[in-house]
């Protein structure tokens, strides 16, 4: 109980799903892995009286090398190599 | 009430004033009887701690229960079924799946007529299977829903102009309490997964300032204010309008949504009487609205508009964030270190003369959370 009400959903702390989804302009539930994202599906599943709402996440694009592997052939190791 | 001798007492904990009274209406027509008696509604819950006040006291023998009822989980319905009164269940949908192993096994649809009504409150588990085994057989020759791959936003909002206008979709507003909690966060979360089944809209309401175009990536061309500036005098120009200004996210959803107020310059174009129509519009079009409100509207001085939003809201969900303090209480949603608590759930239209009078108002049951 909350303020006399009852609480239908609890959302966890997920400031890297809900960050991952802002940059992406995207609802949280489409979010893969972000934790927000289930207590919401779960509170529509019930809000609708369905079955449950399976909602696929996005694909997300394959992320590029990291700044050190981007780094490392060119900047590094040819400083390295001079 | 009049109580008759012999009479099946029957409780209904539905919380929709329709449908309650389309169930009292069968249940009390002379000629209604289960098993050769008559029948009598001798409780009315508003809330799942009702029902679970009636089972617990006995006060009724059967209980027929709404399965959206403050949103109640399915497996805390499941422990309902099991203390002993015979439930029977409205669902929405009584052919999918979750329900085949639901004990007793008494669901019905939403809109049961007296021959069905009779079956579940006898408790004819056969007759109610046969049933729901036919309709399941039916919906399968017949798929009614479109291909989610097919939808888009404009077909969407046609399928949705299509709903017959008698009835009223459910109005949801998200609400807060004064400071940022996570609102719009909420209310877009839930339209997008609320948009899988079937069509919903999400409305950015908020008159302070909605971010609703930026977190979502849309246009703020198409907005609220454009709406208020059109002649929405027939159905058929709100029609034009909203699928002009109604944006689709993005697949596999149906929902649509409607940017708020750009500019505060512009908020004064939003009035009281243009929201509530457009809410009613919108209500009449899609089974579901969620209201991003301003997180005000509790007292006199604030925004008119969030006033209109809880007025008109079947249901207000209340956001809260737990402060530092609370969050290292020993209170359970808090100890999960939750970023935000989906509170409310309580149902304002029967209740909206006792709301502004700012006397009682009518709490559902704590009994949906669950650790």
């Amino acid at each position: 109980m909350v303020l006399g009400l009852g609480v239908v959903a609890v959302i966890p702390h997920d400031p890297k799903g809900v960050d991952a989804a802002r940059r992406r302009r995207r609802p949280i539930v489409c979010q893969a892995k972000a934790t927000a994202g289930g207590p919401l599906l779960d509170l529509a599943t019930r809000l609708h009286g369905g079955g449950p709402i399976v909602l696929p996440p996005d694909v997300e694009p394959a992320s590029g090398p990291s700044w050190w592997q981007r780094l490392a052939p060119t900047g590094v190791g040819g400083a390295l190599r001079w | 009430m009049t109580t008759l001798g012999n009479a099946l007492q029957v409780a209904l904990a539905i919380d929709v004033p329709e449908r309650e009274g389309q169930l009292l209406r069968i249940v009390h027509e002379p000629a209604f009887t289960v098993g050769g008696r008559p029948c009598e509604v001798t409780r009315l819950c508003a809330s799942i701690r009702d029902l679970e006040h009636v089972i617990s006291t006995g006060s009724a023998e059967v209980a027929v229960v709404a399965s959206q009822l403050n949103a109640i989980p399915y497996r805390n319905l499941v422990a309902l079924a099991h203390r002993g009164m015979r439930l029977v269940v409205m669902a929405p949908d009584p052919t999918d799946r979750q329900w085949d192993d639901f004990p007793g096994g008494l669901v019905i649809g939403t809109d049961p007529n007296a021959e069905v009504l009779a079956f579940a409150l006898a408790g004819d588990r056969t007759s109610i299977t046969a049933r729901r085994q036919r309709q399941a057989a039916q919906s399968r020759s017949s798929p009614s829903r479109l291909p989610l791959g097919a939808v888009t936003g404009a077909s969407a909002a046609t399928s949705a102009s299509r709903r017959p206008s008698a009835k009223r979709g459910v109005v949801i507003a998200v609400a807060g309490a004064y400071r940022p909690s996570g609102k719009s966060l909420v209310a877009a979360g839930l339209t997008c997964a609320l948009g899988v089944p079937g069509p919903a809209v999400l409305v950015d309401a908020n008159m302070r300032f909605g971010t609703t175009p930026f977190t979502l990536g849309m246009s703020n061309g198409q907005n609220l204010c454009q709406l208020a500036d059109k002649c929405l005098d027939s159905e058929g120009a709100w029609d034009a309008a909203l699928l002009a200004e109604l944006q689709p996210m993005r697949e596999p959803t149906q929902a649509m949504v409607l940017a708020g107020v750009p500019r505060p310059s512009m908020r004064g174009r939003v009035t009281e009487g243009f929201y509530e129509r457009l809410v009613e519009a919108l209500a009449e079009r899609f089974p579901f609205v969620v209201l991003d409100t301003s997180g005000e509207g509790w007292a006199a001085a604030d925004w008119s508009i969030d006033g209109v939003s809880l007025r008109l809201a079947d249901r207000i969900l209340l956001v809260i964030r737990p402060d530092v303090q609370a969050s290292r209480s020993h209170e359970k949603p808090c100890a999960s270190g939750a970023a935000a608590i989906v509170s409310g759930w309580y149902s304002t239209r029967p209740a909206s003369e006792e709301w502004r009078t700012g006397q009682r108002l009518r709490w559902s049951s704590g009994s949906a959370w669950s650790p």
